[in-house]
């Protein structure tokens, strides 16, 4: 995958049929994962499932940090690419 | 023979795309371990993920469909009364596709006379100061309501006697732990790594007021009301030493008992209150 195609809106668009609370909302990227994703162990295998099957990208164990932002979450994914 | 339970709600992605090692963690197991997986009303297709699970393993694997979403407590409960064996297991599913079955199987092994429930603690837990310290309050209110459970978690090894004594509860709202701590006679905590799939416990509002709600209502009013009173003494305290921050954090959980007096006192109480019925239950 391109990494120009991995911004905040393709993985809005990759996690919101899991999450309501991503629709209409005015979502930035210093915005945190966890004010924003019921955050819970199961939804972060969610989550690492849905950026696996949308970005190809593999998270590894503990990458993905509830305090983390979703901007910071785009660069992990980018620099897995 | 072993049970492990896993209550499931709406985990149609994770076990499509874990299915293949389910099926391995699964069929790694010797024929003693049997698994019982409680779908709790998914809206999605998680029951035919778990069907098509079931179809591919050696072990004996049971699905009990509930009628609705009861809540993770009642589907746990629906798992123990479908189960079989002397001693039962009950586990998240993040926590068995993390790999601690194995851990919890050698504790089994290497302990003949375990205590009628331990406890399983995950060492790798890394919350944030806020959540931690919410988490303790939490833990300290359910310390000082149930006094013999020292630690909980949702991963429990539960002896058969127990798990009967258990099920024989006749309250519908359900918190299990809590009438673990009315039943049990010995009690163990066993630590174990679940690193890679840690997160941080959810403290919605809503939440906190069921379960505040369901404890005032069915297991110790007066211990309640004494807890009630209490946090509004250490609230006092606070305000008058300046501790402001602590003192609004005191004030949120004595809010929380109060909204549950209330939706109790105005007789809100029916939805929280109903019992799972089981729709299907399905073997292979």
């Amino acid at each position: 995958m391109n990494r120009d195609a991995v911004n905040l809106k393709s993985l809005i668009e990759a996690l919101s049929s899991d999450f309501d609370t991503l629709k209409n909302r005015n979502i930035k990227n210093d915005n945190s994962l966890e004010s924003l994703l019921e955050w819970s162990s199961l939804n972060a295998l969610l989550i690492t499932v849905r950026i696996k099957q949308n970005f190809g990208v593999e998270l590894l164990p503990g990458e993905l940090r509830a305090n983390g932002t979703f901007g910071e979450l785009i660069s992990l994914i980018k620099s897995k690419l | 023979m072993i049970s492990i339970i896993v209550p499931c709600f709406n985990q149609e992605v994770i076990l499509g795309n874990y299915s293949d090692n389910m099926v391995h963690l699964i069929n790694a197991q010797d024929r003693s371990v049997a698994f019982v997986f409680v779908d709790d009303g998914s809206s999605d297709n998680t029951i035919g993920q778990l069907q098509k699970i079931s179809q591919s393993v050696n072990a004996k694997f049971t699905i009990v469909r509930l009628q609705g979403n009861y809540g993770q407590h009642n589907a746990t409960m629906a798992g123990l009364s479908n189960a079989q064996g002397d001693i039962l297991v009950t586990i998240d599913l993040d926590k068995l596709l993390a790999g601690t079955l194995k851990q919890l199987l050698r504790v089994i092994q290497n302990n003949a006379g375990l205590p009628e429930v331990t406890y399983g603690i995950n060492t790798h837990k890394n919350q944030s100061l806020f959540r931690s310290m919410v988490g303790q309050v939490f833990a300290l209110s359910f310390r000082i309501l149930f006094p013999r459970v020292k630690y909980v978690s949702s991963t429990r090894i539960i002896t058969l006697p127990l798990a009967t004594r258990i099920l024989s509860d006749p309250h519908n709202f359900v918190i299990i732990d809590a009438i673990i701590n009315a039943k049990a006679k010995s009690f163990g905590t066993f630590s174990y790594e679940a690193a890679d799939l840690n997160a941080p416990s959810v403290y919605k509002l809503s939440k906190l007021i069921k379960l505040a709600q369901g404890l005032y209502i069915i297991y110790r009013p007066m211990l309640l009301l004494l807890l009630f009173i209490a946090l509004a003494i250490i609230a006092g305290m606070l305000i008058n030493s300046g501790y402001i921050l602590a003192a609004a954090f005191v004030a949120v959980l004595l809010i929380l008992f109060a909204v549950a007096f209330i939706f109790t006192w105005r007789g809100i109480t029916s939805r929280y209150k109903e019992k799972y019925k089981v729709a299907e239950l399905i073997c292979n």
